[in-house]
């Protein structure tokens, strides 16, 4: 076992970032449950939502949820890197906004198709949620690059990590969890069909 | 790279499998599928929590709450999709 692998087992029963976060981190969870629910009743009661789902495609949710997954990966890196005293800090958080930004151009491209084929936030139930639920999470998203930018302006010239280790961790958390929501907006949204027989 | 490098390497290669799995899964469109795509997605969001935001480490409170969301959440979503299909 090295010595990071050692900090690692030291970090049982640590708290990521600060405590006050994971008020809004599970304030957050909180609020997206009720949203999923409340979807899910719509898709089965309501047949006409798999009539403008069929227009979703769901090659492009698969391909920006490998995208926030492995900004994901990226991110934890960072904290990993930071944790080591290692000066890739700034490259992992990089690497992270990368992938990012390249969600938001998978989303941007995806919403102008919709859009151009007249199908917008008023057109149907089910655009309604769909561009009300995503929206909501891209605004994650954007905040979240915001952040990401901020940490990497935190680093020192080496790209080593110069900040709090619980800022690093708090940002890191909050990232992952813009991941984890997106994970359950593509399972639902994207691939749950209204259900025929069992 | 290290032992916790490694390990969030392979969860990510297993959140990337399960996620095309899931892709393919709901080609069918029956409640089953449906139950398939509900599991799969949660089990994702179990692992980013756990492994990613670190939960797996931290203290009892937090790793509870976390529990009960996943587990609440997988309830609700299944009757759903079970009890009230048109």
């Amino acid at each position: 076992m090295t010595a990071a692998d050692n900090r690692s087992e030291a970090l049982r029963g640590h708290i990521p970032g600060e405590p006050g976060l994971w008020v809004l981190i599970f304030g957050d969870l909180l609020v997206f449950g009720i949203l999923f629910v409340t979807y899910a009743v719509n898709l089965a009661t309501d047949v006409t939502m798999s009539v403008s789902q069929a227009k979703l495609d769901r090659g492009l949710g698969l391909l920006n949820t490998v995208l926030l997954l492995s900004s994901s990966w990226c991110i934890a890196h960072a904290v990993i890197a930071a944790r080591r005293g290692s000066s890739g800090v700034r490259q992992m958080i990089l690497a992270a906004m990368a992938l990012g930004v390249a969600f938001v151009g998978v989303k941007v491209v995806e919403w102008g198709g919709h859009i151009g084929a007249g199908d917008t936030l008023n057109s149907s139930s089910f655009f309604t949620f769909y561009f009300m639920y995503t929206g909501i999470h891209l605004l994650h998203v954007l905040i979240g690059l915001g952040v990401l930018t901020w940490l990497a302006t935190r680093c020192d010239t080496n790209g080593a990590w110069s900040g709090s280790p619980a800022t690093l961790e708090g940002s890191a958390v909050f990232w992952h969890l813009v991941d984890l929501l997106w994970v359950m907006i593509f399972a639902l949204v994207y691939l749950l069909r209204h259900a025929g027989p069992a | 790279m290290t032992a916790v490098s490694k390990r969030l390497t392979l969860f990510w290669l297993v959140l990337v499998a399960v996620s095309v799995l899931s892709f393919e899964s709901s080609l069918f469109g029956t409640r089953a599928a449906g139950a398939i795509v509900i599991v799969i997605g949660l089990t994702k969001a179990w692992i980013v929590g756990r492994e990613f935001m670190e939960i797996r480490a931290a203290p009892l409170i937090l790793r509870a709450l976390f529990q009960a969301w996943v587990l609440v959440l997988g309830t609700a979503l299944l009757a759903v999709t079970y009890l009230l299909a048109a």
